[in-house]
């Protein structure tokens, strides 16, 4: 959902760009002098400086509140924690309790907190969540010597896939994980 | 020496520059495609050579880019300061030995880590590039380095011997009567700007680094921290980038009033909007750490804040004084102004991508999908190498108009249509830095990620076919001024 309104915002900006970069090229619009111009240009320039302040901080007010980051305080409580291990190219996902497991397939409980501990034995590499629509709802580097908190909800059980989205050598692009959510 | 010979000398160095920096990019491009079509199944690359022509593809356009920008404002400043000639020559030599020793490095070696050599999978290669090739990689950087530094250290010189420190800077701008005041133009400026902290302190970082993982080759049981080093290696690669356009934007400020008519002069928020530019390009690179939860979250807001203000200058001074160079000025759209200001449009489209990304929230969902290839591609494809197709043009001194747009207009159809694939790419979710997209187990996400592939692939044919016309007009007016100042010297 925030990529598609992401990219629709992305779209409409840049055809709004083009067309005001063909309005000021016209070479049919009877030419000013530099001065006149300016006195234009300067005015509408103004507007802009706060118009384009007054957005940055209002979208700054609206998105930093909604980070991934857990909080120290406050924060709720996971229901299941599952450690992850990246390594060159595989992944290891071990649940504490209140996992399952079916035919082989990992199995996380469905409208529940889980915290991901994230981290690598070895390189880089990014612990990438995709859903069955093929929609990437939530990721977090895999760092060695690091662990990263990743706290999500599933809230539609389905077979979700895990993919590598931190370069890490020759086999990458087929660092792949599967579980299902019940 | 007088200023008729130092101009001499000075253009005779550019000269290999505007030589040399199609023929880079041109097979940089042809490396890129490369890659493109092996992801849309057209051609069948082993992954390790994927990965060592992708890491040669984003090291060698990062440093064209740069090495191209710094000479050419070296040479547009002629009019106002001199740069030892010894020290010009010496970055150029120095760059081509670099660049040799990567393409060995790479094509030969195998050397495959991406661009950010990111630490530690230079070191832990799983046999996928041998030890000789990843001491070579580090060492060509390092030359590369030194080159660069040397560079950027004697501009400043010469821009500080001559204006004074605070005067570049344009400092006076805030305090002085306009009576009282050294007029400072805007190339000098931003090259201040740009280059004497920015610049300066991120290649220094950026040597470090390499200093680092030269200590790490000989005694491979060092221990570095991943975190700090991942921090030290984007402070160096994103303010590289940034400093890039900005050198375009120089040359941009420089050139457009000669077409336009009008002037374009330095004032105080002028003055002000690249003084605070100065520092906030050095804060915006937490942005690329942004899913490193680990990272202090205070860094993260950080990094959100200086990419979002970082904007403000930018669009407020210099996108609407290029408004106030085109608008109702009567001005012919030559091949030169028409590079410039399609660049600004790119460089602008680039830009807004860039801020959604830098976004925290938004970048939980874009971060490493092809969204992060299309903004910054775009801010180079058809904003910074726009306008330095427009300063080379003027320097050769070429003179096919209609043949050249042409080949402009078939860059940018291209480019636009090869950049649309990766925001396709980037809103679907489809990872970047793949070799090929068989293996993902999600079908509709290999299909999506083939298929832009396969179409972002025609595009980028169309983008050389464009180049190649380009860079020929380009040539043969560089071809024709040597033949011309041959048969001037031969003549008594």
């Amino acid at each position: 959902m925030t990529a598609s309104y992401a990219a629709i915002t992305t779209l409409l900006v840049s055809v709004a760009i083009v067309a005001i970069a063909l309005f000021v090229s016209r070479a049919r619009l009877p030419a000013e002098t530099s001065s006149a111009a300016t006195s234009t240009v300067y005015r509408i320039r103004s507007a802009y400086f706060i118009f384009i302040l007054v957005a940055a901080v209002v979208l700054l007010a609206l998105t930093l509140p909604m980070t991934p980051y857990p909080r120290k305080s406050g924060e709720q409580k996971p229901d299941l924690i599952v450690k992850v291990i990246g390594e060159m190219w595989s992944w290891t996902l071990t649940p504490g309790s209140g996992a399952a497991s079916a035919g082989g397939n990992l199995v996380l409980p469905a409208s529940k907190t889980v915290e991901f501990d994230v981290s690598s034995k070895d390189v880089n590499h990014n612990f990438a969540i995709y859903n069955e629509a093929g929609e990437l709802i939530a990721q977090v580097q895999a760092m060695p010597d690091y662990t990263n908190r990743l706290l999500h909800t599933f809230n539609v059980p389905g077979h979700y896939y895990v993919l590598c989205l931190e370069y890490c050598g020759v086999a990458h692009h087929a660092m792949n994980f599967e579980f299902d959510v019940k | 020496m007088d200023d008729e010979r130092y101009g001499q000398a000075i253009r005779s160095v550019t000269q290999f520059w505007v030589w040399t920096v199609p023929v880079l990019f041109l097979v940089l491009v042809l490396l890129g495609l490369t890659m493109r079509a092996n992801q849309a199944g057209i051609i069948n690359v082993d992954p390790d050579l994927f990965y060592a022509v992708m890491t040669l593809h984003g090291l060698g356009m990062a440093g064209t880019g740069f090495v191209a920008g710094l000479a050419g404002v070296t040479y547009l400043l002629a009019r106002y300061v001199r740069v030892n000639l010894v020290i010009a020559w010496m970055m150029y030599v120095l760059t081509v030995l670099g660049v040799v020793g990567l393409v060995i490095a790479c094509l030969i070696g195998r050397f495959g880590p991406g661009w950010y050599l990111l630490y530690p999978l230079p070191f832990l290669a799983n046999g996928a590039w041998p030890d000789w090739a990843l001491g070579l990689a580090v060492l060509s950087l390092i030359v590369l380095g030194v080159a660069w530094l040397l560079g950027q250290i004697d501009l400043s010189r010469a821009l500080v011997a001559r204006y004074g420190l605070t005067n570049a800077l344009a400092w006076q701008y805030f305090s002085k009567q306009s009576a009282d005041r050294v007029e400072i133009p805007p190339i000098v400026l931003i090259t201040a700007a740009a280059c004497l902290v920015p610049g300066i302190a991120t290649t220094l970082d950026g040597a470090v680094l390499l200093v680092l993982y030269l200590f790490k080759w000989f005694s491979p049981s060092l221990a570095l921290d991943p975190l700090l080093l991942k921090n030290m290696v984007f402070l160096w690669g994103h303010t590289l980038v940034n400093i890039t356009m900005y050198l375009g934007l120089a040359m941009v400020y420089e050139l457009l009033p000669k077409y336009s008519g009008r002037p374009w002069k330095t004032n105080a928020v002028v003055a002000l909007s690249w003084n605070t530019v100065l520092v906030l390009v050095l804060l915006a690179f937490f942005h690329h750490l942004y899913m490193d939860f680990a990272q202090p979250v205070s860094l993260q807001y950080i990094g959100q804040l200086a990419s979002y203000l970082s904007a403000v200058p930018a669009t407020v001074v210099t996108v609407f004084g290029v408004i106030g160079q085109v608008y109702r000025s009567g001005m012919q759209w030559r091949f030169v102004p028409l590079c410039f200001c399609l660049g600004i449009v790119g460089w602008v489209i680039g830009g807004f991508a860039a801020v959604v990304d830098s976004t925290i929230t938004v970048n939980f969902a874009f971060h490493n999908t092809m969204w992060v290839p299309a903004h910054f591609h775009t801010y180079f494809l058809v904003g910074y190498f726009l306008m330095l197709w427009g300063f080379l043009y003027e320097f050769s001194g070429a003179a096919r108009e209609k043949l050249a747009k042409a080949g402009l207009w078939l860059v940018v159809a291209g480019a636009y249509g090869f950049l649309l694939m990766f925001y396709l790419g980037g809103a679907f979710g489809v990872p970047r830095r793949f070799a090929a997209y068989g293996s993902i187990p999600l079908a509709s996400l290999a299909a999506i990620s083939e298929r832009t592939a396969l179409i972002a692939s025609a595009f980028a044919v169309l983008l050389v076919i464009g180049l190649l016309v380009l860079f020929g007009v380009i040539y043969r007016g560089l071809a024709n001024r040597a033949f011309a100042g041959k048969a001037a010297a031969t003549t008594p």
